[in-house]
């Protein structure tokens, strides 16, 4: 508390002395204000997104089971030669055993499991430097939003808020049922997850690739962030 | 680079005068309007959303001292610290004092309007610790020395060949204009700087009051990097930044991205709540909000421009503004520019050092109308031309002028034996095949012919033939 904080509140208090001022807010409609335009058709959810994504440079794949996207991550790690990949602790990543397959099918990989020790690659360095030179990072989300393709992570014990920000590429897995239509239906249910005094730390919205028109507006793919944002949306 | 703004008319009959110049300013505002077009078209309901924004910022504006308590509050709740600074220094000086504590050489920051405004690098500087800009515009124009020129897009007055030369002088790299490769040359440099740095700054977009959330709205990443990587974060807001709810969110984000860029969402919002918890696996260790008002309870104050507090920094005003389009960002010699800017800079800084901005406008409302929570910004920058008169600020023979031209403009018979003298007279001129001459209007262009006849007399033939 300083001295100025009293002062800059007294000086609010007569500059808007003599206005009718309510003495309780209001309670907000702000996430029933929706409109005709803010809804998708449900059947077509994800067919939505991976539009709205590809839309702002972002690739989506539609895979019908945990098989087609073991594939999927496959050929995209020997196409791309992808060499460190980082995996978080999201309950898709470690139920599907995503760490495990992937030693056994692509030996010449370096994994590191986020939060856990048993990575063999930059033994020496904390979390962030291993994940500065990580290429791939793959994680788990908390939902996504059909009408604009973004993706909204929150930081927890299971996955640091730099995994989705360091890699060249990030990787979300996520299930179609975890998509919602618009942002006030996904921050309404996210916010109904939380307790009121308990938010996380770090809740980041994320809508395809890093991206920059600094220069001339030439549209730049990958200026600080990722410059691929991938994500695969699991059917059953 | 400190500048002052007492030139508007000087400098932006300079930058007219850059024909390169005016075409950069004129197809980049022209692209982003274009862009918000399309991204709007896809929300019939845009009217009623900015209805909903404008009420909201009202709401907000009419309890802030209710509100910004309740934001105080839940930071500290959230576990990070709140400072009140009255002005630019008081700010400044606090974050100089982190930098002290921890020993921080230097401090990444991302773009942010509000330290543009107090100057914050450029005094950090002077103090011994090196501000890195990390914004990709931002960083180009701290290399050049220069001051951004537009809200959004802080480069946008340079060519590719004017930043290939930059990079190749100072970083002594191989010359190249490629933007994809002079991109991905500043993505590496700042990576470093990223990873070693102590302290953080950004800016803020909005700051939910019941939950202590402060949003910040990017494409790059680099403001994740700032809030993300070092041990201190700091946050500077104005004080006109806060919302009611979280929830209200959903409404603003959409009017911003849409009206800044024509993105329905930008590439990363960042929501924090405050430092790391003890379950988290990174994120800073401190966070610091700094809450600013260096002139904004002023406004406050004011009934007739309160409204102009209720502004998000989207640029879309800069954008739709005919005098912004020819005359670029720096002709306003202030760190607001555009329509908005005309109307805060004088406010923020006192009548008598911009008193030229209010005229910076053709008053034809684009910017009203363009402004995603409908402030009414064309009848600010009239009622602030008001005040420019009653003090006395106008010239005697403008003052003279107008006084004839009121007279006449009210009396019929007046103003039609006005408008034939004047009329004959200038054909007398034409007749002699000059170019006409009038002093202020005709050094850049050509004075327009006089009209063959007068409205009134067409407007006869066309009702006579109507009739018949």
């Amino acid at each position: 508390m300083n001295a100025s904080r009293t002062e800059i509140l007294g000086r609010i208090r007569r500059s808007l002395n003599g206005l009718n001022r309510q003495q309780a807010p209001t309670k907000s409609d702000s996430s029933k204000f929706l409109f005709a335009s803010d809804f998708v058709d449900l059947s077509r959810i994800a067919q939505r997104f991976k539009v709205e994504s590809n839309c702002v440079g972002g690739e989506t794949e539609i895979c019908p089971n945990i098989d087609s996207v073991f594939q999927f991550i496959k050929s995209l790690i020997r196409d791309s030669g992808y060499k460190n990949i980082a995996v978080s602790n999201h309950n898709i990543c470690v139920d599907n055993q995503i760490i495990q397959k992937l030693s056994v099918d692509l030996p010449e990989i370096n994994l590191f499991n986020e939060n856990n020790e048993s990575g063999d690659y930059f033994q020496h360095s904390s979390n962030t430097h291993r994940l500065a030179q990580t290429d791939l990072s793959i994680t788990g989300v908390d939902c996504l939003i059909a009408d604009s393709g973004t993706i909204i992570l929150t930081s927890k014990p299971e996955a640091s808020r730099q995994i989705s920000l360091l890699p060249t590429a990030h990787l979300a897995l996520a299930s179609i049922n975890q998509i919602y239509p618009n942002l006030s239906t996904a921050l309404e249910y996210l916010q109904s997850t939380w307790a009121t005094d308990h938010y996380p730390t770090a809740i980041t919205l994320i809508t395809g690739p890093s991206r920059t028109a600094d220069i001339e507006k030439v549209l730049i793919k990958g200026a600080h962030g990722p410059v691929r944002q991938l994500a695969l949306l699991i059917e059953d | 680079m400190e500048r002052t703004h007492s030139g508007f008319k000087t400098s932006s009959a300079k930058n007219i005068a850059n024909s390169k110049l005016r075409e950069t300013f004129h197809s980049a505002t022209r692209h982003a309007l274009e862009q918000r077009l399309k991204s709007i078209h896809q929300v019939p309901e845009w009217e009623e959303l900015r209805e909903k924004g404008h009420q909201i910022k009202k709401e907000v504006i009419n309890q802030l001292d209710f509100y910004l308590e309740q934001l105080e509050s839940n930071i500290l709740n959230n576990g990070g610290q709140v400072f009140w600074a009255r002005d630019a220094d008081e700010a400044s000086n606090y974050i100089l004092k982190l930098c002290r504590r921890l020993n921080a050489k230097n401090v990444v920051k991302s773009k942010s309007m509000t330290t543009e405004e107090i100057k914050l690098a450029s005094k950090l500087e002077k103090q011994g610790v090196e501000p890195i800009e990390t914004d990709l515009g931002e960083f180009i124009i701290q290399l050049a020395n220069e001051t951004p020129s537009h809200i959004i897009a802080p480069a946008l007055h340079m060519t590719r060949q004017q930043i290939g030369a930059l990079f190749n002088k100072t970083f002594n790299i191989p010359y190249t204009e490629i933007p994809e490769e002079l991109c991905a040359f500043a993505r590496g440099k700042l990576r470093q700087k990223f990873l070693s740095t102590k302290l953080g700054i950004s800016g803020v977009n909005f700051a939910a009051a019941d939950t202590g959330t402060i949003v910040v709205v990017e494409n790059e990443g680099n403001a994740r990097m700032c809030t993300n990587l070092p041990k201190v974060h700091v946050a500077i807001m104005g004080l006109e930044k806060v919302i009611p709810r979280f929830e209200d969110l959903s409404i603003f984000l959409k009017l911003l991205s849409r009206s800044a860029t024509g993105q329905k969402q930008t590439s990363y919002v960042s929501m924090i709540n405050g430092p790391r918890k003890v379950e988290d696996l990174d994120g800073p260790e401190e966070f610091h909000l700094v809450i600013l008002d260096n002139g904004r309870t002023e406004i406050l104050s004011n009934p007739k421009l309160r409204e102009s507090l209720f502004c998000i920094r989207c640029g879309a005003c800069l954008n739709t503004c005919p005098v912004y389009q020819r005359v670029g960002g720096h002709s306003y010699g202030s760190t607001y520019s555009g329509p908005i800017g005309s109307v805060l800079t004088p406010l923020l800084q006192g009548l008598d050092t911009a008193k030229d901005l209010p005229y910076a406008s053709s008053l034809c409302g684009a910017c009203s109308n363009i402004c995603p929570v409908k402030i009414d910004v064309h009848h600010q920058l009239l009622w602030l031309r008001e005040q420019v008169v009653k003090q006395h600020k106008s010239s005697w023979q403008e003052r003279l002028a107008m006084h004839c031209y009121t007279s006449i403009m009210k009396d019929v018979r007046l103003y039609r034996l006005g408008s034939f003298f004047l009329r004959n007279l200038l054909k007398i001129f034409y007749k002699k095949g000059q170019n006409l001459n009038v002093p202020g209007w005709s050094k850049d262009r050509d004075f327009p012919p006089i009209a063959a006849k007068t409205f009134k007399e067409l407007w006869k033939e066309t009702t006579q033939q109507k009739t018949t």
